[in-house]
């Protein structure tokens, strides 16, 4: 406020202007505590909106990792079922070859057999 | 000034100092929940260590079981292929054990050996011997039977022949005349009760390397 104040003429009033300035004052100080007020209920809806935007970016981020969990756990699997499908395979093959040798002892086994029964031994 | 202005100035003041309170309660609120955010996102990556370790020890069980299962399937596969070719060597056997039956010499040597073996068990005296309808036939020396089974017991034997149409591929079933004691040498009958032995004997023929 570099603007002059000018000196009161005579009979001038003095009173009234007063009263106004102060009545702006006061207007003035219901305009910065309203824009108070406003700021803390701007301030406690943040806190609130911070709460609910916690809960979002944590379960969001929650999500994402259990995404990620999941994903060790089907690769997991994934592997682990090839190599019970190599197991089960292997094994056919194993049982191939047992019948192929076992066919070329048979009349052996049964020779064997016959001798006990019989009492042969 | 006037009046008037000052008391513009005033309230534009206020104005520009409640302004700056409502920018600045913006700019904190934003603050606020950018640091929430951030805040969650630090909290729920502390939580991504215990998850993923969570994850992997589930992942290696699961990994643990799908292969012992496996492992197990396997086993009982290469169980079920040995007994299954056990069981067609028994088979066979039965076959060529009906076979014999029909080589008449050999079979009666054999008949009268089981026969003797079971008196001698049985511990001789008063004795019944069945048959099936086909060795009933057989010209078996009975009285033979007894004088040796009477040497190896010495005790008085007596065979008597029972028609029961035992039903058998060969072989005989001897018992005591009470019918308490009976032995079941019937081909059948000798195959079930030396069947573990059998197995083992015949896996060690067709399954070793």
């Amino acid at each position: 406020m570099s603007q002059e104040i000018k000196p009161l003429k005579k009979g001038e009033k003095i009173i009234e202007p007063l009263e106004s300035i102060i009545e702006t004052e006061k207007q003035a100080i219901r305009i910065i505590e309203d824009a108070k007020a406003k700021a803390k209920k701007i301030i406690e809806d943040a806190k609130i909106k911070a709460q609910n935007e916690y809960n979002i970016a944590f379960q969001e981020t929650i999500s994402k990792i259990n995404e990620k969990a999941s994903l060790i756990i089907e690769e997991e699997k994934r592997k682990a079922d090839l190599e019970a499908k190599k197991i089960i395979k292997d094994t056919e093959d194993k049982i191939k070859d047992l019948r192929e040798k076992a066919s070329k002892k048979i009349d052996e086994a049964i020779k064997k057999m016959l001798s006990i029964i019989l009492m042969e031994e | 000034m006037t009046l008037e202005n000052l008391m513009n100035i005033i309230i534009e003041d206020a104005k520009k100092e409640a302004e700056n309170i409502i920018k600045e309660a913006n700019k904190n609120a934003e603050q606020i929940i950018e640091d929430s955010k951030k805040n969650a996102i630090t909290k729920a990556l502390e939580e991504e260590k215990i998850l993923i370790k969570r994850a992997k020890e589930e992942a290696e069980n699961i990994r643990n079981t799908i292969l012992s299962e496996a492992r197990i399937k396997s086993s009982w596969m290469i169980i079920d292929e040995k007994t299954k070719i056990i069981n067609e060597v028994i088979e066979k056997t039965k076959e060529k054990l009906k076979e014999f039956t029909k080589s008449k010499e050999k079979y009666m040597e054999i008949l009268s050996k089981l026969i003797i073996n079971a008196g001698s068990t049985l511990g001789g005296g008063e004795l019944e011997i069945l048959l099936n309808k086909q060795d009933l036939k057989l010209p078996l020396d009975i009285k033979k039977l007894e004088k040796i089974v009477e040497e190896k017991t010495g005790k008085k034997t007596i065979f008597k022949i029972v028609d029961e149409d035992l039903q058998t591929i060969g072989g005989v079933i001897v018992r005591t005349k009470d019918q308490k004691i009976i032995i079941n040498y019937t081909f059948e009958g000798l195959i079930e009760s030396h069947k573990r032995y059998l197995q083992k004997e015949v896996s060690k023929i067709l399954f070793s390397e």
